[in-house]
């Protein structure tokens, strides 16, 4: 025992003593310590703030936990003082804070007024007073209350003498929810659309008057009320910030612990929860948490490699001290645990330093964040889980350092431990990609998602530095037959001695590689959020009708008045419809979408992955020839047309002038002789096109007991001035041989159930419109030239499709996409004004998006919903998750580098130090010291360029993987279109250029001192 | 009685490359409880393998090693591991190797107590008692850095026998002090040793080791082969009646690789045998520029507080080959150094006809070496993944040399060392021998004027070494070439025309 504690003390006693080298390795660990707790910190920030994002998100009415007692009180136990301690009792262990009781009588008769009473304990801050003042407390002699809406008298009858102070609105629905309906704040709620406001108004009577007072006990003594029915609420209002992160799980659990507790009571208790809305805000902060462990797995995979490296800068002078040991009767153990404890002290200690600077950061994180310092660590490093892995961190790279400080060198030609485990890690992580991908749903389910995050790229950036340190003296030898003479000589000193270059190859490798990484993950999320964006919005801005307005796009405005809100440099309109296709409409929920060509070529997403480039596109579905809707012009004021003998009515379609359609009932026919059926024009119809014509059956009073059978017979139509020449019939007409000249000879066969008629034939009739669909589509007409048959409304449209591509932006799942001109005539054709434009795509001129979203804001406009792809990817980059992932991603890619850096510098060091012998003996052949530092830094360049290289391979290859095996956004959502890998060439060159300087600078301020003793190395060769 | 150590027929093989290098070839030696036996030989002997045998750091291949009755080949790492510290104590030739420069003199010398479990105050108080009893109780705080080395080695000493071992070994332990250091150290070691009724088997290449010793072993090329006892010098007989005769004898009687034998009344005598003293063929020395004269005036270097040479005077003429010779620690590395222009004098200078080349800056130095100079150090900065012939290249091109000529002279200098077949062989599978002479090859192919040399035949063969020095006499001879050897190998030494003698931080005699 006093052996084994002298050995510990003499470990100690050298660690204090040591010099720089233990410290630069301890705080290289420390570094990656660092950045692994930060991830941790950070990780709990970015989380907690979507969750106080999502709170905030929540609607006014359901952001809050409620307790509510509804009924009639009958007897002291549900007086109020009785329900008030209950109730608080009850929310009390929720950290909502104390909750504010209201109480609400809705509309009734209340001393002979109806009204509706509302009290609230504390009212100011929850109304805006707009006339008088606020009211004091409400006793039954004197209820002084404020008027929340409604005209007319109020209760003043003993008992309850309502006195009115003042007009107020309500600030938020956050207090009452759903008890007071929408209409009730709506002139002032904010939340709520004006339209709706509008629309409410007009559909309901005048509300009663609704007032409220200050005092719930007040109100509810009223002897006046001893019999109405009413609310009691008990209300925590949330706020961003409450719950937190970590108290989601505990509000739910205590929330449905006071739901349980107060129904026990009575089953007029009901008590609310947002478990969903947190329940999902939990969902996606996990998965976004979850993610960040890429981030750890890299900087643990960087830890591990700097405790490698370092234990190389260790190795000599702890090999020193085990050899002076053994001289002096040490025994093995004795000298392991010298080892062990030499490597405790620097792995561990440098991690645990680390650990704190990582956590002080962190906290300085979530402080700026405005998050609570000591919960956000307590709920991270400062968690069991948080601390374990903390030690977890410690011990392993105490653990690396003794096993490399310990490992015999690799004898040449020969399979190492370092070669097998890298195989090992190479198999490892074949097998986690071929178990397939990881979504948000198993991120945040846990299990071997995460694992599977954290062991990936480390898995695999181990194996390729191994690799990059076996081909270090392969390079070296290519470079030592051929080249410079400094190259020469740095590729023989490669080659012959390639130990610590190839470490530091290898963590160079690691370093850059796990920076590659970072950045190309983070310019995946970056591009995957701006393509997010587009797919979304597939225009700069794209206008809607408001399904809370109802106003068509183009009745707000005429396209030319879109066209002209400067910023706006085309205006394209868009039919967008569901559909269905395939037999019995198999295939549902198919979006089908009318484009102009320009539209399509405007669309600032498409990638030609998904089948083809975007021209290609434009041009598939391009129609051939004129598509323009036929008919056949209308002159004067009237409609007139001779209809042969028949028993049916006779309606026209028309085109009006503006491209709308009206349809103008002629009348009926004579049964038994050609009649003149005629009908005025509207104006707007004049000048404009017949289109149809349909053929109505009399009404069944009308037919007796023929009424089940299809009315048949033949008969003509004939149109004054104008001619039929060319229509066609459907829907049970045949139209027969030549008749007169412009006129139609038909046979018929007519239901109520099917609207025969004739029309005239359109472009689209002979060639279907050629159309892009997805895969799914594409298998049910037979691929590329088939017919896929439509159904738009009720109608069937048949296309040709003359493409398949994967995905459609503006689209989920099957979708077609087709000129609007075509499809708006095959639409029209087969239900004239079916083709209603549903959508305008604006194309913006850069940097106005805001200006012209702003002009949308404003009549005639404002009727219209609109989306912007600017603000949309501006909203999600401001989200926290979001950002968090990018800025975490980024920072790791910065640390990798710095370290990267400093590898460099440890190994020209090493270099220096264990090459001194074959240095002073090329300077013995002649070398001078210049061309000596010239074979220090080219040996440097070639450890940095294969590590460097190795590390920009794997890096990308990580990040193409990664991509591929994690499904998620920034924000944690399923991507749609997915994520695709992108490197951004710019940030890589740019980072390159700037390692390279450094690397440059810092090998030149390295290799400076190393020859500039004037004596000369003073030995003839190295030490025998 | 049995003695302490026992070592029979003790092969060791380290493993290289090409298959192995025998490092002890069947070496017989025994040592008594409390003798003091010292072993001589030139480097590459086998003292430093037999050191590292005897004290259980190294396992025989084959043969028998019974220290103190535990044989150490048959014996687990941890009974070896534990008997080492029960019975040896150990002292390395690197002073500063040893000795941590962590721990104070004190805590040094309680080191081995420490790791005994010895408590500290025991520890403490035997520490002092040790230093006291070399006079260094004074310095018992004093970290090795602020000590002399004679005053470090004598810290190493005290470590060497604090914890009482029955056996001290020794590996040169005054390879690296000057003479007055070194005498002390020596009469030190002795006392130490007797005091604590220890044995010690002490290896040197300094002749003057033998003043403290009981008996005294050469070792030549991994084998005993003279003993001296009681001032009575005796060739070992290996088993089997194998005799080893030393190569300078068999040179003095001028017999070569046969003899003629007759046994007389008590005598077995040797005669050359009919093909006469010198089978040995040196090969032809390569066509160098004319040999440079170079002189030593009154160069002294210290490091720090040591000395290494102290106003040394000596001249190197152009056509000779001339030995540094003197004592592991006398200044031979040094001075070549100097000669070479790796490093400058404090006092003094070198100058090469007539070029003051210790006043010449560093890369001017480097320029001149280039051109004039070649340089051999005793572990050749040879690539193994290179062949024969690009490394000679490789030194080549760093000379100016290149293309076919580079080729030429690379081959023609391979040739002239014997390595012609090898050319095109990497150097990693070469032996050990055929790299030194791929060395002598690369410093040589440039055809320098100067050729300086620190322990070419180290760590060779007899035969090998007479190759080598006859090559480097023949460069010498034939070709006017200034060479200089720093060399503790007798058989080099006769090959010599020079010598230049250096003793431990005095004046040279020459």
């Amino acid at each position: 025992m006093e052996s084994a504690r002298y050995v510990v003390s003499l470990a100690l006693h050298r660690l204090r003593r040591r010099e720089a080298g233990a410290l630069a390795a301890a705080l290289g660990i420390a570094a990656a310590a660092a950045v692994l707790a930060g991830i941790l910190v950070g990780g709990t920030v970015a989380k907690d703030r979507s969750v106080a994002q999502a709170v905030e998100r929540l609607p006014a009415a359901s952001r809050s936990v409620r307790a509510s007692w509804f009924g009639v009180p009958a007897g002291a136990d549900e007086s109020w003082p009785t329900l008030d301690r209950r109730a608080r009792a009850a929310l009390a262990p929720l950290p909502a804070g104390d909750p504010v009781p209201i109480a609400l009588v809705r509309e009734s008769t209340v001393g002979g007024v109806f009204v509706g009473l509302a009290a609230v304990d504390g009212l100011a801050p929850y109304v805006l007073l707009r006339s008088g003042r606020l009211p004091r407390a409400c006793g039954p002699e004197r209820c002084e209350v404020l008027r929340l809406r409604g005209t007319g008298r109020l209760p003043h009858v003993p008992g309850l003498r309502v006195v009115e102070v003042g007009t107020a609105t309500l600030r938020s629905r956050q207090l009452f929810g759903d008890f007071l309906a929408p209409t009730d704040n709506a002139l002032a709620d904010a939340e709520l659309a004006p339209a709706l406001a509008r629309s409410a108004r007009y559909h309901l009577p005048a509300p009663a008057p609704l007032v409220v007072a200050e005092g719930v006990e007040g109100l509810a003594s009223s002897p006046v009320l001893a019999t109405s029915y009413r609310s009691y609420s008990w209300v925590q209002p949330l706020s961003p910030g409450t719950p937190r992160l970590w108290q989601i799980d505990g509000l739910v659990g205590d929330g449905d612990r006071a739901r349980a507790e107060l129904q026990a009571s009575s089953s007029s208790w009901s008590v609310t929860v947002p478990s969903q809305e947190l329940d999902a805000a939990e969902h996606d902060a996990t998965v976004a948490g979850r993610r960040l462990l890429l981030v750890g797995g890299e900087a643990a995979a960087l830890l591990v490699a700097f405790a490698v490296l370092a234990a190389g800068a260790l190795r000599r002078d702890l090999a020193s001290a085990r050899r002076r040991l053994t001289w002096h009767g040490a025994q093995r153990w004795q000298r392991a645990l010298l080892t062990g404890t030499e490597s405790a002290a620097v792995g561990f200690g440098g991690a645990v330093a680390g650990w704190v600077v990582g956590s002080l950061g962190g906290a300085l994180a979530a402080a700026a964040a405005g998050a609570p310092v000591g919960p956000v660590l307590g709920e991270s490093v400062l968690s069991p889980t948080g601390l374990l892995l903390g030690v977890g961190v410690g011990v392993l790279a105490a653990v690396v350092i003794a096993a490399t400080v310990s490992l015999e060198a690799r004898r040449h030609g020969r399979l190492g431990a370092l070669d097998v485990a890298a195989i090992a890690a190479v198999v490892a992580a074949l097998a986690i990609l071929a178990s397939g991908s990881v979504d948000a749903d198993e991120l945040a389910a846990g299990g071997a998602a995460p694992v599977v995050l954290l062991l990936l790229p480390g898995l695999l950036a181990f194996a390729a530095a191994v690799a990059a340190s076996r081909l270090l003296p392969l390079v070296g030898r290519l470079f030592a037959r051929r080249g410079a003479e400094d190259v020469r000589l740095a590729g023989v000193s490669v080659a012959r001695a390639p130990g610590a270059a190839g470490v530091a190859a290898a963590f160079l490798a690691l370093a850059v590689g796990l920076a590659v990484l970072a950045e190309a993950y983070r310019s995946t999320l970056e591009t995957g959020v701006r393509d997010q964006a587009a797919y979304a919005v597939p225009a700069d801005v794209v206008v809607r009708e408001d399904l809370r307005a109802l106003v068509p796009v183009l009745r707000a405005a005429t396209l030319a008045r879109f066209s002209s809100i400067p910023g706006v440099e085309a205006a394209y309109p868009v039919f967008r419809s569901a559909a269905s296709a395939g037999p019995a409409s198999s295939i549902s929920g198919v979006t089908v979408l009318g484009v102009p060509g320009g539209a399509v070529r405007a669309m600032p997403l498409w990638r030609h992955d998904w089948g083809m480039s975007e021209r290609a596109l434009a041009a598939a579905v391009a129609p051939v020839g004129s598509t323009r809707f036929q008919g056949v012009d209308v002159r004067g004021a009237a409609l007139r047309v001779e209809a042969g003998p028949s028993l049916l009515s006779y309606r026209a379609t028309i085109e009006q002038r503006d491209g709308s359609f009206r349809v103008v009932d002629l009348g009926s026919a004579d049964a038994r002789r050609s009649s003149l059926l005629s009908a005025p024009l509207p104006p707007r119809a004049r000048g404009g096109r017949l289109v149809a014509l349909t053929l109505v059956p009399p009404r069944i009073i009308e037919r007796g007991s023929n009424a089940g059978v299809a009315l048949q017979g033949r008969t003509t139509l004939r149109l004054l001035g104008g001619s039929l020449t060319g229509w066609i019939g459907e829907n049970g007409v045949t139209l027969r041989g030549a008749g007169a000249p412009g006129a139609l000879t038909l046979d018929y066969a007519v239901t109520p159930q099917r609207e025969a008629r004739v029309r005239a034939r359109q472009p689209t009739d002979d060639s279907p419109p050629r159309v892009a669909v997805t895969s799914d589509l594409a298998q049910l007409s037979g691929g590329v030239g088939g017919t896929l048959r439509l159904r738009i409304g009720g109608e069937e449209v048949p296309v040709r499709v003359a493409a398949v591509v994967d995905r459609i932006p503006g689209t989920t799942e099957a979708a077609v996409l087709a000129d609007l001109g075509a499809l708006s005539t095959a639409l029209d054709a087969a239900s004239p004004g079916a083709a209603d434009v549903s959508e305008l795509w604006l194309e913006v001129a850069g940097g106005r998006q805001e200006a012209v979203v702003e002009r949308l804001s404003r009549p005639p406009f404002a009727a219209l919903a609109t989306a912007s792809r600017e603000a949309l990817e501006r909203d999600a980059r401001k989200d926290p998750l979001g950002h968090g992932t990018l800025l975490a991603l980024a920072a790791a890619a910065l640390a990798a580098l710095v370290l990267a850096a400093a590898g460099l510098v440890l190994a020209i060091r090493a270099d220096l130090r264990d090459d001194r012998g074959e240095l002073t003996d090329l300077e013995a052949q002649g070398a001078t010291p210049g061309l000596l530092r010239r074979v220090v830094a080219a040996r440097a360049a070639l450890v940095a360029l294969v590590g460097a290289a190795a590390g920009v391979l794997v890096g990308v290859a990580l990040a193409f993987l990664v991509t591929r095996v994690v499904s998620v956004t920034a924000r944690a959502d399923v991507p749609e279109p997915p994520l695709a890998t992108t490197v951004d060439p710019l940030t890589v060159a740019l980072a390159a250029v700037l390692f390279a300087l450094a690397a440059a600078a810092l090998v030149g301020l390295t290799t400076r001192r190393a020859f500039a003793d004037p004596r000369g190395p003073g030995r003839v060769g190295g030490e025998p | 009685m049995t003695p302490l150590v026992d070592l029979r027929d003790v092969f060791v093989v380290h493993p290289s490359e090409d298959g192995g290098v025998a490092a002890l070839r069947g070496l017989t030696l025994a040592v008594d409880a409390g003798e003091v036996c010292v072993v001589l030989g030139p480097s590459g002997a086998g003292k430093s393998t037999l050191v590292r045998v005897v004290a259980g750091l190294e396992r025989p291949s084959a043969g028998l090693a019974l220290v103190d009755g535990l044989d150490l080949g048959a014996s687990s790492s941890s009974v070896v591991s534990r008997h080492r510290a029960r019975v040896v104590g150990y002292a390395d030739q690197h002073y500063w190797r040893a000795l941590s420069d962590d721990l104070t003199a004190r805590e040094l010398v309680g080191l081995p107590l420490g790791l005994r479990g010895v408590g500290r105050a025991e520890r403490e108080r035997r520490a002092e008692e040790l230093l006291e009893r070399v006079q260094l109780l004074d310095r018992a705080d004093a970290h090795p850095g602020e000590l002399s080395g004679g005053e470090q080695q004598r810290i190493a000493l005290c470590a060497a026998v604090s914890h009482s071992p029955s056996l001290v070994v020794a590996d040169e332990p005054t390879g690296e002090l000057d003479e007055a250091s070194a005498r002390g150290v020596l009469d030190l070691l002795g006392e130490l040793v007797r005091d604590e009724n220890a044995a010690a088997l002490v290896v040197s290449h300094d002749p003057a080791t033998s003043s403290i010793a009981d008996r005294v072993v050469h070792v030549r090329d991994g084998r005993i082969g003279e003993e001296r006892r009681r001032d009575e010098d005796t060739i070992v007989i290996g088993r089997g009646g194998w005799l080893h005769v030393p190569e300078e004898t068999l040179r003095a009687a001028g017999i070569g690789e046969r003899a003629v034998v007759r046994l007389g009344l008590g005598v077995v005598e040797l005669r050359p045998a009919g093909d006469g003293a010198r089978p040995e063929r040196a090969p032809e020395a390569p066509a160098t520029a004319a040999g440079s004269r170079i002189e030593a005036r009154g160069v002294s270097r210290r490091f720090g507080l040591e000395t290494a040479l102290e106003r040394v005077d000596a001249t190197f003429e152009p056509g000779t080959l001339t030995v540094v010779t003197g004592p592991s620690g006398s200044g031979k590395s040094t001075l070549l150094a100097l000669l070479a222009g790796l490093d400058t004098p404090d006092e003094g200078e070198v100058v090469v006809d007539g070029v003051v080349l210790s006043a010449l800056d560093r890369d001017a130095r480097a320029v001149f070496r280039r051109e004039q100079i070649g340089v051999v150090g005793q572990t050749p900065g040879l690539s193994g993944m290179l062949t024969a012939r690009e490394n000679v290249e490789l030194v080549l091109g760093l000379r100016g040399i290149d293309g076919v000529e580079a080729h030429e002279r690379a081959m023609d200098a391979l040739a002239i060392v014997g390595l012609a077949d090898h050319a095109v062989r990497r150097v990693d599978r070469l032996s050990a021998g055929e790299r030194e002479r791929v060395a002598l090859a690369r410093s040589i192919a440039s055809g320098p004027g100067v050729l300086v040399a620190d322990e070419p035949t180290a760590r060779l063969d007899s035969a090998t070494t007479l190759a080598i020095g006859g090559l480097l006499a023949d460069l010498a001879r034939e070709h006017g070439t200034t060479v200089i050897c720093a060399t503790h190998d007798p058989l080099l030494v006769t090959l010599a025309g020079a010598e230049v003698a250096l003793r431990r931080s005095t004046p040279a005699a020459v």
